[in-house]
């Protein structure tokens, strides 16, 4: 049995995510969590086996987040920081949906997101996928990962 | 104009400016639809030199072909915008040589332009605005009009005769050039950064929020006329060139000037640099013949009287003749003021011998003051920053801007300072500044120079001075005739470079402390990363920290771009000093890159290794190690902050987070009592939004309200006599089978339901009392769940929460009078360079999803969040359907219950019952059916917007699409939210609050459901506090007024002056709007509903729309059980106000 973790605050998405994974692969169990604190301290429990990360998260999930303090758009590498800082060596594939990151004063492509997530240097990244409820080219890669990890 | 954009500036800066939409679709539409007669022209903007100089003759001796280059020198604002329709080259060079060509040909005009422009930018440097007005004159008399003339009219009106004469001038523009939307742009843009009050850094946030609302290039050629200085890339140079020259000759000429340039010193296109300096020679402007000797290696430098004393005034700086140094700089200065290779030597010496600044009142002097205090560190070092960076930016068509740049960068941001600034620095010199140059001896293009200074002026003292700097020679600055403290500077830089850092160390350790503050600020960075290199991490952080907090403004001068944070990192010990954090923070403050993880991972390492979570638990500890107070204040006060402590997991909510940064301001208080004023305000305002949120949480749960003791007196009022003739009903005998005693009927449109009624006087009395008790609970006037219903959901809420987050993404808009959906001009301009069938179906499937949008939340709101009986909405999902089994349930419990009140006590809890039912499927219906509708449509309408342009077009788009998702993701949160107003809670304790507070609830709530900008005057005599009791219904009460005053007032913007205040026996609320009452209509009624408001009964509380006041009326009758009197007034045909009386006894 495997243990992977999605960190995705559209339930939309994490819906189509967990729909995908629970139809391909068997000896799975899968554990959502909406928010950069409650994804990190998940992650910081060691028991999963994958990360599946969104890039843009809030800070709480909404549920406990009374104040609703909106989203950060670069969530996703604080949460890759965090997992270099202690230590933790589960893979994690970032799953996008979105073209553009940021505000207009700083606005990112997803090539130039590409670029900061390698110059993370964390060698638990292992991919950044592009997500579109359109397309099923993030399956194939997504299975690609998966394979490679042995999930089945 | 002027009211256009006043009316839409909503939400945004005062001096956010709004795009005319309707302008930049005709302007667009010009360059769509020329007609194609200038092939010829088009092709010799790609021709070779020979070719196009030929073909440039013969152009000028045709007038057939001429007339195309349209007016050179426009009479007028029309002629400006709508000058030539020749077609735009392909290329950067192909546009700039065909434009050298044509400028040539008007050299003689060019020159006498210039001339004039030379005596405007001294007039105006010098402050002689008078003069200047004469210079612009007869620019604009020999000239015409151009956008360079616009924009300096504005700016010399602001200077002379203030704002008034200034905004009088910009509305003329708009008046004149028809509302043109180039002209009207760039006006309004001008016009606002003149204005003295408005900060650089806002007009610069606006301006890129504006920009990234355009298409690219239109977005570059903003950047370049209003702002310069903050061109990062050539890119769009092309089309900037081609504009210019489209309007006037003059615009053409300045945008060339400023092309080559940028070029130049960025190292860019060389070559065309070169040629076209070459061709523009014959034009007398110094800035271009300086260019082109510069890039030929020419001679450009004659020896002359005047660069002997400048060279002097640089001696007698570096001999310490401060005086001296002061007293010629000014000789010189007001013999020519443009003589920018003085400036730095007359501030430094001003420093130096603690004199003032020369009084005049003109730009440049005002330049000059703030690079001074930005040299000395005197002062709010970035407020100044600001300042000169708009005064820079204004200035920035004139020769000591590019001087002035260079300067304030060098002592404010030395880490962005690069060749290219010093490059332009001495391109707009009379001369050179040979200490700037030294920093340039690397660049290709001045090299020669310098060697040629060197060579000609060899015994000058400075020139020595940099040899035996740059040669590293230690002895020969030993030698020189220059102060003591100036040569064990020299001394540590030199040492520095040579990497000699226990040098560095030696000297500076003796001297550091007796510096003057520029010497200091000069060396503190070699100081403290010689000790960072020689392995003195600590000692070096110590001192860099020390040095912030003993010269605060001097932090433009620490390295904290130099220090590697992985170096510091590594070091174990440091992680437990609090220098640690502190040096962290100020790189992340001061630094090029944000390092905020950086900081927050510092701030956890400091706590972690002294034994801590949290910042609180440390605070004790700190203060007993005997850190500097300095520190800890600036720990607790700057790095333990919300956005910092969020990072951490020891945090679970925002709450926990509010909670811990007040008890870090408490401490503060007891540490730091002289800035306490500062900490209870931030204390109160993370108070006032805990409590406001916490507040407004209980209020969404308990929106479904049921009165129960209300409802009995209700019920048993109506329903006594009828239960004691039910009791006494003889029981009918033959009730043996059930089935025959209830008649069954079909609901109408439901063919599985079933409605029964029964045959026997007895049972078929005990339904009637169902029924009536059914319609109590839920129709009643006063007490009906669906009054509640209505009031507090359907009544301008669910649908306008919903609405506004398709609108926060420009993604829907609203019908126009004829019921139609507005075009979605949002977008539309932004895509507005889409072929024109494709813009049309954009257009078209926005307006479907409107469309969608609207119907599906009316459906939500008139049809589900509906009472279901067997008469009416057969799709509401609170089902008050009476089944057979409940009945005969009911009657087999109640049937010995013998008093009226414990009957319809029973029977209430359970209609209670199936209230918590109903809700139950409210809440999923919204979670799960809702939702996924919702969901639906954005998916559709982002297929839609894949499917609009081919595959490899489609980024074209991604911001829309991402507006798409990003709205998904926030319309899933607020239907969430959405669910939990249909909790039903059976008592919420609800805390006395402030009139104040419960005002600004309902203001969010307002903001949430309403594009219509309020403001609100509220000037309360005293604070009112309220009991908890009564905060829902003020609430609404509240939110009902406000939300009238923006929905019926037919104006955009709304002005409310709200009076709140004690009587003898009563409160007195009075709200009053102002309206546009087109029809008379509001003045009609308003007698009918005085009238009306005076009744005891109210009827039409159920009702959506109208004005919501039998609503009010209703809560303060019979939900809040006050007496009240509601009165409605106007004033002078423009002012609505309702005058509200309540018991006093409401308040706390």
């Amino acid at each position: 049995m495997k243990n992977i973790l999605i960190i995705e605050d559209d339930e939309d998405k994490y819906e189509n995510l967990k729909n995908y994974l629970n139809l391909n692969y068997k000896n799975i169990k899968i554990t959502w969590k909406a928010s950069y604190n409650s994804g990190l301290r998940e992650i910081l429990k060691k028991t999963n086996d994958l990360i599946i990360l969104d890039m843009s998260l809030p800070i709480y999930d909404i549920s406990v987040d009374e104040l609703n303090s909106g989203t950060i758009p670069f969530a996703g590498i604080d949460i890759l920081k965090q997992n270099k800082r202690f230590l933790i060596d589960i893979p994690v594939v970032v799953i996008t949906q979105f073209e553009t990151f940021g505000t207009a004063l700083e606005k990112v492509t997803l090539k130039e997101l590409k670029n900061k997530l390698e110059e993370l240097k964390n060698d638990c990244y292992k991919k950044l996928i592009y997500y579109s409820s359109s397309s099923n080219s993030w399956e194939l890669e997504l299975d690609k990962i998966c394979k490679e990890l042995e999930i089945k | 104009m002027v009211k256009k954009i006043k009316n839409k500036n909503k939400n945004k800066d005062k001096n956010l400016k709004i795009f005319p939409y309707d302008s930049l679709k005709s302007y667009l539409r010009k360059f769509y639809q020329r007609t194609d007669k200038r092939n010829y022209i088009a092709f010799l903007k790609l021709a070779p030199q020979d070719i196009l100089t030929n073909g440039m003759d013969f152009i000028f001796e045709n007038p057939n072909y001429k007339k195309y280059l349209g007016e050179p020198f426009p009479k007028s604002l029309i002629e400006l915008e709508n000058n030539t329709t020749i077609y735009r080259a392909t290329k950067l060079s192909g546009e700039i040589k065909w434009s050298a060509h044509y400028l040539v040909k008007y050299a003689e005009k060019l020159n006498q332009y210039i001339e004039l422009k030379n005596k405007f930018e001294i007039n105006m440097a010098k402050g002689d605005f008078n003069l200047a007005e004469k210079n612009l004159e007869l620019i604009e008399q020999r000239f015409g009009y151009s956008l360079w003339l616009i924009e300096h009219k504005l700016y010399l009106l602001q200077k002379s005769k203030g704002i008034r004469a200034q905004k009088e001038y910009f509305k003329r523009i708009c008046e004149d050039s028809n509302e043109d939307f180039i002209i009207n742009i760039l006006a309004d843009h001008i016009s606002a950064k003149n204005e003295p009050n408005y900060k650089m850094n806002s007009f610069r946030e606006n301006l890129i929020d504006f920009v990234d609302r355009l298409p690219l290039n239109y977005g570059d050629y903003l950047i370049f006329k209003l702002d310069f200085f903050q061109i990062k890339k050539s890119e769009n140079f092309d089309f900037i060139l081609y504009h210019e020259l489209r309007s006037s000759l003059i615009d053409g000429y300045e945008a060339m000037v400023k092309i080559l340039l940028y070029l130049a010193s960025n190292n860019e296109k060389i070559d065309l640099v070169e040629k076209t300096t070459k061709i523009l020679k014959c034009i007398e402007d110094k800035k271009i013949k300086k260019l082109y000797n510069s890039l030929k290696k020419e001679n450009v430098y004659i020896k002359n009287q005047k660069s002997d004393k400048i060279i002097k005034n640089f001696d007698l700086y570096e001999s310490g003749n401060y005086d001296k140094s002061v007293e010629l700089s000014e000789q010189l200065l007001l013999d020519n003021i443009l003589q920018g290779e003085i400036y730095e030597t007359y501030l430094i010496s001003l420093i130096k011998s603690n004199n003032l600044i020369m009084e005049r009142d003109g730009v440049l002097f005002e330049a000059l003051k703030i690079c001074k205090s930005l040299i000395s560190s005197e002062g709010p070092l970035k407020e100044n920053y600001d300042q000169i960076q708009k005064i820079l930016s204004i200035n920035s068509s004139f020769s000591w801007s590019y001087v002035i740049k260079s300067i304030s960068k060098r002592f404010y941001e030395k880490h962005h300072i690069n060749n290219s600034d010093f490059f332009l620095s001495q391109i707009n010199m009379e001369f050179f500044n040979l200490k700037e140059l030294s920093h340039l001896n690397s660049s290709p293009i001045l090299d020669d120079i310098y060697n040629f200074l060197i060579e000609e002026y060899k015994d000058s003292l400075t020139l020595n001075l940099i040899e035996n700097f740059n040669s590293f020679n230690k002895e020969g600055i030993l030698k020189l005739n220059i102060p003591k403290e100036r040569k064990i500077r020299y001394l540590s830089e030199i040492y520095f470079l040579e990497k000699k850092y226990d040098q560095v160390i030696k000297h500076l350790d003796e001297y550091l402390d007796k510096f003057d503050i520029y010497s200091y600020n000069m060396v503190i960075s070699c100081y403290i990363k010689s000790l960072i290199n020689v392995g003195e991490i600590k000692q070096g952080l110590e001192c860099l920290v020390n040095a912030y907090f003993n010269y605060r403004n001097s932090y433009p001068n620490l390295p904290l771009n130099d220090i590697s944070i992985r170096e510091i990192k590594r070091e174990d010990d440091l992680v437990k000093e609090i220098i640690f954090p502190i040096t962290m923070s100020l790189c992340d403050k001061y630094n090029n890159e944000n390092l905020e993880f950086e900081l927050y991972i510092s701030y956890e390492q400091y706590l972690l290794n002294n034994g801590e979570e949290k910042p609180t638990n440390l605070v004790e500890k700190m203060i007993d190690s005997k850190i500097d107070k300095r520190y800890i204040i600036y720990f607790l006060e700057e790095i333990c902050i919300i956005s910092i402590m969020s990072k951490s997991i020891f945090f679970g909510s925002n709450f926990e987070l509010i909670d811990e940064r007040i008890k870090i301001l408490e401490k503060l208080i007891e540490i730091n009592s002289k800035s306490s004023e500062k900490y209870v305000k931030e204390i109160y305002s993370l108070k006032e939004s805990k409590n406001l949120k916490q507040t407004r949480n209980k209020l969404d749960r308990s929106k479904i309200y049921i009165n129960e003791e209300g409802l009995k007196e209700r019920m048993i009022s109506k329903l006594e006599p009828t239960f004691e003739r039910y009791k006494n009903l003889k029981n009918d005998d033959n009730d043996t089978n059930d089935n025959q005693k209830y008649i069954s009927i079909p609901i109408e449109g439901d063919s599985e339901e079933t409605l029964y009624l029964v045959e026997s006087n007895k049972k078929n009395l005990f339904t009637n009392m169902i029924g009536e008790i059914r319609e109590v609970f839920t129709f009643d006037d006063k007490q009906g769940l669906d009054n509640c219903l209505s009031t507090e959901i359907r009544h301008g809420r669910i649908v306008n929460v919903l609405r506004k987050k398709f609108e926060n993404y420009d993604l829907i808009t609203k019908k126009d009078e004829n019921d139609k959906y507005l075009l979605n001009n949002y977008w539309i301009d932004k895509y507005s360079l889409l072929q024109p069938y494709i813009l049309k179906q954009f257009s078209t499937i926005l307006e479907k999803f409107s469309k969608t949008i609207d119907h599906y939340m009316n459906y939500i709101k008139d049809d589900l969040i509906q009472i279901r009986t067997e008469k009416v909405n057969i799709n509401g999902l609170f089902d008050y359907l009476i089944y057979l089994e409940e009945l005969k349930k009911w009657e087999e419990e109640s049937i010995n219950m013998t008093k009226a009140e414990d009957f319809i006590e029973y029977i209430l809890a359970c209609f209670i019952k199936k209230t918590k039912e109903n809700l139950l499927t409210v809440r999923l219906e919204l979670k799960n059916q809702i939702k996924n509708e919702f969901i639906c449509f954005l998916g559709e309408l982002f297929s839609d917007l894949e499917k609009l342009l081919p595959k490899d077009q489609n980024h074209y788009l991604s911001d829309i699409k991402n507006k798409v998702l990003e709205c998904k993701i926030e319309v899933q949160n607020e239907i969430d939210n959405i669910a939990k107003w249909f909790e039903f809670n059976e008592k919420i304790e609800m805390n006395d609050y402030s009139f104040n507070q419960i005002l600004g609830l309902v203001m969010e709530t307002i903001k949430n459901c309403s594009s219509t900008e309020i403001k609100i005057n509220l000037n309360p005599k005293e604070i009112l506090y309220f009991k908890g009791w009564s905060s829902r219904g003020i609430f609404t009460i509240l939110f009902n007024l406000l939300y009238n005053a923006v929905q019926h007032s037919n104006l955009k913007k709304i002005n409310c002056n709200i009076k709140i205040e004690k009587l003898e026996h009563d409160i007195l609320l009075i709200i009053e709007n102002d309206f546009d009452d087109k029809k008379n209509k509001l003045e009609n009624t308003i007698l009918e509903w005085n009238e009306k408001l005076c009744k005891k009964d109210i009827l039409n509380v159920n009702k959506e729309g109208g004005s919501g006041l039998f609503k009010i009326k209703n809560i303060l009758t019979n939900e809040l059980s006050l007496k009240n009197q509601i009165l409605l007034k106007i004033r002078n045909k423009k002012y609505f106000s309702v005058n509200i009386k309540i018991e006093r006894r409401i308040l706390s």
